[in-house]
């Protein structure tokens, strides 16, 4: 865009003006303050962007104060192959009139230029570039407060609208966006308050509605523990119940058993006393016999006794008939021995007198012997008479009656003569030999000496004699008759003896006899007498039972006693029975068991009264309600914030479309933009210039003889020129480009030293070549360097 | 002959999320107010009594105040005797609504909280199968009628709550015993029982071939899938049994299904939802289909929350079937260039790829508001 010529009527404190511009090169617009130079500039985009019936404040601003006039404002200019003169009339007999020149002649009016004008505009003009070369006085403003006015100037051309007179569609829209957006969002995409307050709100909201459901769920568990160990609980009861039941069963089996035990003990003695009785009854059977047997054999014997006691009595008899024989034979004998025997005494005295008389004799005879040696000398031929007795009878020897037993013999010696006589049978004499004489010499020689002695001994047997005197009798005869009258007496004595023996044998045997007799009879009276007692037993004891009774006793006794095992085995088989599955055993393990439930009973009692009162804290009463609430409170919250979010969103989604859209168009022009500030800056400041763009198509830093500052770090001069660079790369790229648009320096360089001033002003005349530059100033000097550069003084 | 009503699943103290919270106050209330209009029924029917067949409470934790003293006292208004049975939702279990009921309530109510027969009115008797915990392992109707004997002269009632087997042969509740059908019609036969008084299902339900098995439904609707709901039966029970169903709801649930095909349409809705009485009682959903361009769909957007205050609830419930057209922005018209204009034509993208992103629709209605307004600026 060219603008070839502004004419100003009625605006502001301007009566009517007609400014001309170079369409290429710097037209210098110098004027004093409050000349209206500012307002050449503001006419222009006015007149381009308000209709004649506009009512903007930024329309009505411009009517001179305290007037009624109309403001007319007639701008000509250029832009893209269009030549137009637009003329408007705002306030008062408003007008707009467009006249294109070229390409083709139009002529337009009203609402239709309007429209053409637009159109033209739309189609040729880059506003964002037009409000970025536009380098006012209130750029100088931003330019205090903005580190980067030039940089701030090309940003705010593509952001920047509504609070500047150039309101363009798009940067509205991305800024309306923004704006939405700004709503919910912080530039750096944060959630605001508001949405953080809905998150809050929510969060508390889902909270409280966490919270009551927790307590609602923990109710409900509570609630369905409950039912289950109330459930359980009963079930426990149940068995408890049926345990205690089983329990009562198995104590009446129990006592059944006692019961059944006792039975079986009864049964066991009452086997016992069947027994007894069984044995009594067989023993009173077998007494029986034995006691018939007793009487049977009693008598018996006292029939064989009797018998037997009889035959002794005749041998008794005979014995005692014996005895008394042989006694009184004996005693007979007795009387002959001692008659014997006093007749041996006698015989003996006499013997011995005949004995001494005898010896007196013998010394006699010896005395005799001697003489009779002298006489058997003389009678040595004396004989002997020798009477042996054939039988027994008297004999009288020489003179002498001799009674002699049979083989007895009688010797005598025979000295002279002698006579043997059997009394009533023979006499017998015997008489002595001559050859005795001469011995009896020899004898009485030898006798003489012996006589003497002899007559001695005869002397002292005389003395002997004397007494009695002499016997009378012959030594031998009397000895013999001694001898006799001893065997006599002897043989007596033998033959009493010998009786005796047999009385005393036969009186022995007798009384042995007599005592058997004494004995059996004895025996027999005892026979009798046991026979009585036994008999009278028996017959008592028949009297009583009758031997049949008994045996049918005995046969009851086996029955009873066969029912009585009966009975017991039965017993015990009931015993067994009951006793089989070890009763204490079972009832411990039931007792056991019933402690257990009792116990697990109790704890679910427990359990369900602490689950009560679990139940009872966490109930609140009015929990359903505020659940209900709470949810309905958090929807309505979740609802609300997700329309909000999604407005959010939504906003989000389009402004970050629309600015990353926009961001794309920026970086057509960082590249470019950034070489031409270079290019420019290295002309003004030397070879070691540089600068790093910002991503907002700000310089961001300036890089100068190795020191890079941020550009916020620079003097205001320094950043001044900056910005000037930049808007005059900005131009020259889009003069470059063809379509361009005025560079318009409002006021600036300030800042500047002379010396910089110079310097600027020959890049601006060096670097402006096919620019139009519109240079408004108070102060011309400012821009005495400029080179080929009209000035139009107001 | 004797005439009775027979209601179920009051759900006292029962507030649906989706209401507002002044809906959701006034919602309990009439809840509540569902028992006058109850007793409105048995003054007009000249009923002799009334059971409730469980969920006379929502919760064994409603508000003793607000829900169980007040619902006491518009069941003592009633003239006749009131049964009610203890349900899955009031159950017997620990921490009972019913624990507070037996101190409060007013003499004719009676609470069925155990299986014994009840006379009712002269010649019939009242028999309640209580849920006596939160999950019944076995039926919840058996126990109360098993073990009666038959009876010639008492007609009798059953009055349970649950779901028959025959109604729905698969629960999703699976921790929940099935009512048998077979065992409550043998019962019939044999003279154990004449009719049979199901809570439970919110819907109006003839159960079986007998016709002595009613489910009477909820007197106030409480959701969008009842078929069906908002009545109380009325029965005479005789030696035959006529059961006639009671219109008693004061609100409604319904889902409307509107074809949205441009500004007309649109403005047919809106027509519609402003028409119509008792809004504040109905809780409306609305299926959509067709297509919209975008402000279009803004506006459809405005109208529900303009019109939302006015209904019990008001929501847009399945918009699945609606198009937003990009069209209706003309980039043109609104004089987007450059890169704005590679900016509206990625949004359109968006908006128009399969799947959409509906928030890019949503941007270009953004889009074009912030456009017009910048241009009645731009205008100005």
């Amino acid at each position: 865009m060219r603008i070839l010529r502004v004419r100003l009527q009625n605006y502001r404190g301007t009566g009517d003006r007609e400014v001309r511009l170079r369409a290429d090169g710097i037209t210098v617009v110098a004027g004093p303050n409050e000349a209206g130079k500012s307002s050449l500039m503001e006419a222009f985009r006015l007149a381009l962007k308000f209709r004649d019936s506009s009512k903007a404040a930024a329309v009505k601003a411009v009517q001179p104060v305290g007037t009624d006039l109309p403001t007319e404002v007639e701008v000509e200019f250029k832009t893209g192959g269009y030549h137009l003169t637009l003329k408007r009339r705002w306030h008062r007999d408003t007008s707009t009139q467009l006249v294109v020149h070229a390409p083709a002649r139009e002529e337009h009016a009203g609402r239709l230029a309007d429209e053409r004008l637009q159109e033209i505009l739309d189609e040729t003009v880059d506003s964002d570039l037009m409000d970025a070369l536009h380098m006012g006085q209130d750029d100088k403003q931003l330019e205090q407060a903005t580190p980067n006015p030039w940089g701030g100037a090309l940003a705010d051309a593509l952001s920047v609208g509504r609070d500047q007179a150039s309101c363009r569609l798009d940067t509205t829209l991305v800024d309306l966006a923004a704006d939405e957006r700004s709503r919910w969002l912080t530039p750096t995409g944060k959630e605001k308050k508001e949405l953080k307050a809905f998150a809050d709100a929510i969060r508390r909201a889902e909270a409280r509605v966490d919270e009551l459901r927790a307590t609602q769920e923990e109710l409900e568990t509570c609630v369905v523990e409950h039912d289950r160990v109330r459930a359980q609980r009963a079930a426990l009861l149940a068995e408890l119940d049926q345990a205690r039941a089983e329990l009562d069963g198995l104590a009446l089996r129990h006592s059944k058993l006692n019961e059944a035990t006792a039975v079986r003990d009864r049964r066991a003695a009452e086997v016992e006393t069947a027994e007894t009785n069984a044995r009594a009854a067989e023993a009173a059977v077998v007494t029986r016999r034995a006691a018939a047997q007793r009487v049977a054999e009693l008598e018996a014997r006292i029939s064989a006794v009797a018998e037997a006691a009889a035959g002794e009595e005749a041998e008794r008899k005979a014995a005692k008939v014996a005895a008394a024989e042989a006694r009184h034979a004996s005693t007979r004998l007795a009387e002959r021995a001692e008659e014997l025997e006093a007749a041996a005494t006698e015989t003996a005295a006499l013997s011995r007198r005949a004995e001494a008389a005898e010896r007196l004799a013998i010394a006699a005879s010896q005395r005799d012997a001697e003489a009779a040696r002298v006489e058997a000398a003389r009678s040595a031929a004396s004989p002997s008479l020798v009477v042996e007795m054939i039988t027994n009878s008297t004999v009288v020897v020489d003179g002498e009656l001799l009674e002699l037993k049979a083989g007895a013999v009688h010797r005598t010696g025979v000295d002279g003569s002698s006579v043997v006589e059997v009394p009533g049978v023979a006499r017998i004499s015997v008489e002595p030999g001559a050859a005795a004489v001469e011995l009896r010499e020899a004898a009485e020689k030898a006798a003489s000496v012996v006589l003497k002695q002899l007559d001695e001994t005869m002397a002292r047997c005389r003395e002997e004699l004397e007494p009695l005197g002499n016997p009378g009798v012959d030594a031998a005869a009397a000895r013999q008759a001694a001898v006799d009258a001893s065997s006599a007496w002897g043989d007596a004595r033998t033959a009493a003896t010998r009786a005796e023996r047999a009385a005393a044998q036969a009186e022995s045997e007798l009384r042995e006899l007599e005592s058997r007799h004494q004995r059996v009879s004895d025996q027999l009276d005892q026979a009798r007498q046991f026979l009585e007692t036994d008999a009278t037993d028996l017959a008592a004891a028949r009297l009583e039972s009758a031997d049949e009774d008994l045996d049918s006793m005995v046969a009851a006794a086996t029955t009873s006693l066969g029912a009585a095992r009966a009975a017991l085995a039965e017993a015990d088989t009931r015993v067994t029975q009951l006793a089989t599955d070890s009763l204490p055993e079972r009832v411990a393990a039931l007792e056991s068991r019933i402690r257990d439930l009792q116990a697990k009973s109790d704890e679910a009692r427990d359990r369900l009264s602490a689950l009560a009162e679990r139940a009872r804290l966490l109930s609140d009463q009015g929990l359903h309600t505020r659940l209900q609430d709470a949810e309905a409170e958090r929807d309505a919250l979740l609802a609300e914030s997700g329309r909000d979010r999604r407005r959010a969103e939504v906003a989000d989604l389009l402004w970050s479309t629309l600015d990353r859209h926009r961001k794309d168009a920026e970086s057509a022009y960082r590249d470019p933009l950034r070489m031409r500030i270079e290019e420019l800056g290295r002309a003004l400041l030397g070879p070691s210039f540089s600068v790093e763009m910002g991503h907002d198509l700000k310089v961001a830093r300036r890089r100068l003889d190795g020191h890079t500052v941020e550009v916020g770090q620079l003097s205001a001069g320094a950043r001044e020129q900056l910005a000037l660079i930049g808007r005059i790369a900005c131009a020259s790229l889009a003069a470059r480009d063809g379509a361009g648009a005025p560079l318009i320096l409002d006021d600036t360089l300030g800042f500047s030293d002379p010396e910089r001033r110079k310097a600027i002003s020959r890049v601006l005349s060096d670097a402006t070549g096919g620019c139009q530059v519109i240079v408004l100033t108070c102060d011309p000097e400012r821009y005495a360097e400029l080179e080929d550069a009209e000035l139009v003084q107001l | 002959m004797a005439r009775f009503v027979h209601a179920a699943d009051l759900q006292l103290g029962k507030a649906t999320r989706f209401l507002r919270p002044e809906a959701r106050d006034r919602y309990r209330q009439e809840r509540i107010d569902a028992i006058r209009a109850i007793g409105e029924v048995v003054r007009r029917e000249s009923a002799e009594f009334v059971v409730v067949a469980g969920d006379v409470f929502d919760s064994n934790d409603v508000d003793r105040g607000q829900v169980v003293r007040r619902a006491l006292d518009a069941f003592g208004e009633l003239s006749v005797p009131v049964f009610l049975l203890p349900g899955n939702h009031d159950h017997l279990g620990l921490r009972s609504v019913w624990h507070s009921v037996r101190d409060w309530a007013p003499s004719n109510v009676v609470v069925l909280d155990d299986c014994r027969p009840r006379q009712a009115a002269p010649g019939v008797e009242v028999v309640g199968s209580p849920w006596t915990s939160k999950r019944p392992l076995s039926d919840p109707a058996a126990d109360a009628f098993d073990e009666l004997p038959p009876t010639a002269e008492t007609r009798r009632v059953l009055v349970a709550h649950g779901v028959v087997d025959a109604v729905f042969p698969v629960t999703d509740r699976i921790d929940q015993a099935l009512i048998k059908l077979e065992s409550l019609e043998a019962a019939l036969s044999d003279g154990r029982l004449h009719y049979v008084a199901l809570g439970d299902r919110h819907s109006v339900t003839d159960v079986g071939a007998t016709g002595r098995v009613w489910y009477a439904g909820t007197p106030e609707p409480t959701a969008w899938d009842e078929t069906s709901p908002g009545h109380v039966l009325v029965v005479d029970l005789g030696e035959t049994v006529e059961v006639r169903a009671v219109q008693v709801a004061r609100w409604s649930f319904e889902t409307i299904s509107v074809v949205l095909e441009g500004a007309a349409d649109l403005e047919g809705l809106r027509a519609r939802l402003m028409g119509g009485a008792c809004k504040e009682r109905r809780a409306l959903r609305i299926l959509a289909e067709g297509s919209l361009s975008v402000a279009e769909r803004a506006e459809l957007t405005e109208i529900i929350e303009e019109l939302g205050e006015t209904f019990g609830c008001l929501e847009l419930h399945d918009i699945s079937g609606l198009q937003t057209r990009p069209d209706h922005v003309d980039p043109d018209e609104l004089g987007l260039t450059g890169y704005l204009r590679d900016a509206f034509d990625e949004l359109v993208a968006l908006a128009t790829s399969e799947p959409a992103d509906e928030r890019a629709a949503d941007a270009l209605v953004l889009l074009d508001r912030i456009t017009r307004h910048a241009g009645i600026r731009s205008a100005a």
